[in-house]
């Protein structure tokens, strides 16, 4: 039970920056997401805080007290590994009772915390085996374990769910968050994968390429992403992008697509004082996208490209010219393979195309 | 069906049979020398250089007889004093080398070029260096002792040790000291409870080679000892003699020789064949 804060931290592995100045808060007892693409400086950063890198520049403290040069073994932080790290010539027991060997506990103390820890996780049959007589997901609870049986201040996971099948990933996801609400201790998860940051973490922090993009709830970050990256990292199928001119026609404003123009008169006086260029990115989301198969007012024509049955939902492909529009529609659309359909957008973002940044101030509502 | 069957089974049993045969002209030829060793060292002197060679002749322990009966030095302080450098050798070669590798592995320590300079220590031939080891010896005043030799055999063991150890390590993943150490272990402990028992099957491959380099080393038993460290190859060569090579006595002392050897690799030999087989820790 403890916050971390990381305020100005730089790491360089020779070359490659893997963390440029980063600062962040992390609350008391949070569920707290890194989430970003490999290579982003996750694991880095986790490592950091662990103990087991020391950043280059900058200060991380535990509970307001600065740790750079605590070893990991006092900061009273546990990290499940994305390969779980395992020790392979110790039995699952040994495993789990490692940390608290190392604490120096009477046997006693350790057969009943380690038996504890095995039934919360549904583990208690494999205590006598090898690690490696086990599959993904009975090693991935092993790894969890060996952290739970102390009362670490921090949790650090790094991708616990990455190495998993599809179907035990989500199985896991589930009984993941069910564990870590009951820990009642700071939890840093580090992910790829923005499904799972948003369904567990209560605050998610975005980055790349060292850098945190940005750092908030997981709602706030979809409903408003501020920057063309978290907005086509959050959300799954990811928010469309499609490269527009602002023009102007007879007290008119359109968004000119290559195969589309779009009307956004309203809101053009409010762009035009923030854009940069004249080009702009549309972003619309594809569970905001109406598919009609008759002529709407405000909508475009747009061609059917392939439909993918994800069930419950359609997403169907829409050809406009080279670009591919996906769009979620309900289990009874039907549509044939290039077939023309009117298409309107009820929410749209738009982006600055030379920065990046979002130039609405929010999310545009139409219809 | 059945014919087909059975085709499958002769096709085994040819290939099992040609299996054996293979292995049996290896052991000939692997075996043939230590079995010419043997004869020879329980031959008379007059059965030993005959043309065609004796396969019947009346067995005698004359030869090792004599081996022992030699004043000292003789085998008996050859072997004793092989076996405290061996002992030695194996001592203090492998700590250290498990160190260094595991500094060279995790720290890049000398970003890789002391490691390649230590390797390159075993590359050069010993021979060049022999004068100034034996003045730097006599200078110390450890000619004919133990110590010389243990220092330069360590020295030149080195190298391989590292570079095997510091290999296995390599596979180790990292994340699991790291893990101890964030769970409470120093890091001294993390490689001691962690590392070392899975890198101890590349120790054994370590010591059991260190130990067969010692054990045949010639060269420095040769320029460094006379009588008190005399080494068990140095005393082999004793028996080239101004009055003809003895080959009697020495196919005795070479068979004599050999036994130690022998024993370490039938007990290490487990550990070998799981050392080199070793690599998936996962």
């Amino acid at each position: 039970m403890a916050s971390v804060s990381l305020k100005k931290v730089s790491k360089r592995f020779g070359d490659i920056t893997a963390v440029e100045n980063l600062t962040l808060e992390i609350e008391d007892c949070e569920f707290f997401s890194l989430l970003g693409p490999s290579g982003a400086g996750k694991t880095t950063i986790l490592r950091m805080i662990a103990g087991v890198e020391k950043p280059d520049k900058g200060n991380i403290y535990i509970d307001d007290i600065p740790v750079n040069d605590v070893p990991p073994r006092e900061r009273e932080v546990a990290m499940v590994f994305q390969s779980y790290a395992l020790f392979p010539h110790k039995t699952v027991y040994e495993n789990m009772a490692y940390p608290l060997r190392k604490r120096k506990m009477s046997e006693a103390d350790i057969k009943r915390i380690v038996e504890e820890t095995a039934e919360i996780l549904h583990i208690k049959p494999l205590l006598e085996r090898l690690p490696r007589q086990l599959s993904g997901g009975e090693r991935q609870r092993i790894g969890l374990g060996r952290t739970m049986v102390r009362q670490p201040k921090v949790f650090l996971f790094d991708e616990p769910l990455t190495n998993l099948d599809a179907k035990l990933r989500v199985e896991m996801r589930g009984e993941f968050k069910k564990i870590c609400s009951n820990l009642k201790a700071t939890v840093i998860y580090a992910t790829p994968d923005q499904l799972e940051a948003v369904t567990m973490a209560n605050r998610i922090a975005v980055l790349d390429k060292g850098m945190v993009l940005r750092c908030d709830s997981p709602d706030e970050l979809y409903n408003n992403p501020k920057n063309l990256f978290v907005a086509g990292f959050i959300g799954s199928p990811a928010m469309n992008f499609i490269s527009c001119t602002l023009t102007e026609e007879k007290e008119k404003a359109y968004l000119d697509a290559a195969e589309f123009r779009y009307e956004i008169t309203d809101i053009a006086e409010k762009i035009k004082l923030r854009m940069t260029g004249s080009k702009v990115i549309l972003g619309v989301r594809p569970e905001h996208i109406k598919i009609s198969r008759s002529m709407k007012e405000g909508y475009v024509q747009l061609e059917v490209f392939v439909l993918e049955r994800v069930r419950p939902e359609i997403i169907v492909d829409l050809k406009a010219g080279e670009k591919i529009i996906k769009a979620l529609a309900p289990a009874e659309f039907y549509a044939n393979i290039g077939d023309k359909v009117w298409v309107g957008f009820e929410k749209i973002f738009l982006f600055d195309e030379r920065t990046g940044e979002e130039i609405t101030g929010g999310v545009v509502a139409f219809g | 069906m059945n014919v087909l069957r059975i085709g499958i089974k002769t096709k085994r049993k040819i290939v099992d049979v040609l299996y054996y045969i293979g292995i049996i002209i290896v052991l000939i030829v692997v075996l043939f020398p230590f079995l010419w060793m043997f004869l020879t060292s329980i031959k008379k002197e007059s059965d030993i250089l005959t043309i065609p060679p004796k396969i019947f002749f009346e067995p005698t322990l004359d030869n090792y007889i004599f081996v022992f009966e030699r004043p000292a030095p003789n085998i008996i302080n050859g072997l004793m004093n092989s076996l405290i450098i061996v002992g030695s050798v194996i001592a203090l070669t492998i700590p250290i080398s498990m160190l260094a590798a595991y500094g060279f592995t995790r720290f890049n320590v000398g970003g890789g070029h002391l490691q390649f300079y230590i390797l390159t220590v075993r590359m050069f031939p010993p021979i060049a260096a022999i004068v100034p080891y034996f003045v730097i010896f006599r200078n110390l005043g450890l000619l004919d002792n133990h110590l010389s030799i243990i220092t330069l055999n360590t020295l030149f063991n080195m190298p391989f040790t590292i570079w095997l150890v510091a290999g296995f390590l390599r596979e180790i993943p990292q994340d699991l000291e790291e893990a101890a150490m964030i769970d409470g272990a120093t890091r001294f402990e993390a490689f001691r409870e962690i590392n070392l028992p899975l890198i101890a099957p590349a120790l054994a491959v370590a010591a059991i080679f260190a130990a067969i380099f010692t054990w045949n080393e010639f060269l420095f038993a040769f320029i460094l000892t006379r009588s008190e460290a005399i080494t068990v190859t140095r005393i082999m060569a004793g028996f080239y003699t101004e009055r003809g090579i003895l080959w009697g006595p020495l196919s005795a002392a070479a068979t004599l020789c050999t036994v130690p050897m022998f024993i370490l690799a039938l007990i290490i030999q487990k550990y070998i064949v799981r050392g080199l087989t070793f690599g998936a820790v996962r």
